[in-house]
């Protein structure tokens, strides 16, 4: 095959769909890169990055990379944007930044960096309008072993097979970063919840729940003791706020006996019945 | 080529309508009625169990969960080309993915055994 200029990329794009599809991809793609930027919620920001990744993956799938194209959603949009949206979730969407610059010259790095970077962009694609000529074209390596896929294997186990193997070793380092940051170390087992509850019982003179307030509900039930078979009252079945703030109501015996004649099926027809409000056992 | 890129542009075209049509839907037809509870991490009942120290919404426990996704999905990404060509490399790649697979199962003993897998 002879060798294609390196503008293949936007032939390969025009091969497929015409220039149409680059533009409205490349279009897409910064349009979300600004938006990334100019956006005033982080969470915004975010999305608008995905808008980016999803689509230079379409353009990687246009330029016949399928194979990039998908890890491209899979790992950037799927993974690391996921990361990203989960440290906002823990650092809290609403935390503001500290506009202190904290490193000394900051700025200044950064705006000689960028001016770098822009200068090495646009050597690159000025010598890339110019002569230098690609060692071969895509569609012939994909050729070569039956697939985009099949000649990417090849590549990563024979030539690149020290960098595939040493890309394990970068995912040792990354768990272990990621446990050093973010894991505590326990000192003392885990106590599980079966020791919790033999423990429980032995301490407690009370292993059970305690008693329901309320058995009768004539009033805001809640601050009612219970009555226990016997016929006692049950003071530590009213929550202790309620006690402390002396709002425990008094039970009144002759509900009890109303709700008792009730329930054995007898008409209750005592209008004026007898107030027999007791103070039990305060 | 390119054609069989359809049905993937048609579901992911049918998505993005499902999207819009359910969030429309639901900002003309839902009840608005902002409060505290609204905020919270979750709308009801109990708060997370790790409770997080500097008092965000979430512990920074999950972030440890995202990243272990992250490296076992890198791992998957190189499996997935050996996989579709395993009959083309032969005993060399095999030989180089179970060394890999190793390898990184070395990250899942560690992370296992020093309790990272553990929630309380």
């Amino acid at each position: 095959m002879t060798p294609t200029p390196i503008s293949a990329a936007p032939e390969a794009a025009v091969a497929m769909g015409g220039p149409f599809l680059f533009w409205v991809c490349a279009i897409i793609a910064v349009a979300g890169a600004v938006g990334m930027l100019v956006s005033r919620k982080a969470v915004h920001s975010a999305l608008f990055v995905v808008m980016t990744m999803i689509s230079i993956a379409v353009l990687y799938i246009s330029l016949n990379a399928p194979f990039l194209g998908m890890v491209q959603v899979i790992v950037y949009t799927g993974a690391i944007m996921m990361l990203f949206v989960f440290v906002m979730m823990i650092v809290g969407v609403d935390a503001s930044d500290s506009l202190v610059e904290t490193l000394k010259g900051q700025r200044w790095l950064a705006l000689g960096t960028a001016f770098a970077f822009a200068a090495l962009l646009i050597i690159a694609i000025s010598n890339g309008f110019g002569s230098i000529a690609p060692t071969g074209s895509i569609e012939a390596a994909n050729a070569q072993y039956g697939g985009n896929v099949q000649g990417l294997a090849h590549l990563i186990f024979t030539r690149y097979v020290v960098a595939f193997e040493v890309t394990s070793a970068l995912l040792i380092v990354a768990a272990l970063g990621a446990m050093m940051l973010t894991f505590r170390e326990r000192f003392a087992p885990k106590v599980s919840q079966e020791e919790m509850s033999i423990e429980r019982f032995k301490r407690d003179k009370h292993p059970g729940n305690l008693p329901g307030a309320g058995t009768y509900a004539r009033h805001n039930a809640v601050d009612t003791p219970a009555l226990l078979p016997d016929g006692s009252v049950a003071h530590e079945s009213v929550p202790n706020a309620l006690i402390d703030r002396g709002s425990e109501r008094a039970v009144n015996r002759a509900d009890v006996d109303e709700v008792r004649t009730i329930s054995e099926g007898f008409d209750y027809v005592d209008g004026d019945s007898v107030q027999l409000d007791e103070e039990e056992g305060q | 080529m390119g054609a069989e890129y359809i049905p993937v542009l048609l579901l992911g075209a049918l998505a993005f309508a499902f999207a819009v049509f359910s969030v429309t839907l639901a900002t003309l037809t839902g009840p608005k009625r902002y409060n505290r509870a609204k905020r919270d991490a979750y709308e009801c009942g109990i708060d997370p169990t790790p409770q997080p120290m500097g008092g965000g919404h979430f512990s920074i426990k999950y972030y440890l969960t995202a990243m272990l996704f992250i490296i076992f999905d890198i791992e998957i990404v190189f499996l997935y080309p050996w996989a579709v060509s395993f009959g083309l490399m032969g005993v060399f790649a095999l030989v180089e993915v179970i060394l890999f697979i190793v390898t990184v199962f070395c990250v899942y003993l560690f992370v296992w055994r020093r309790g990272g897998l553990e929630w309380d």
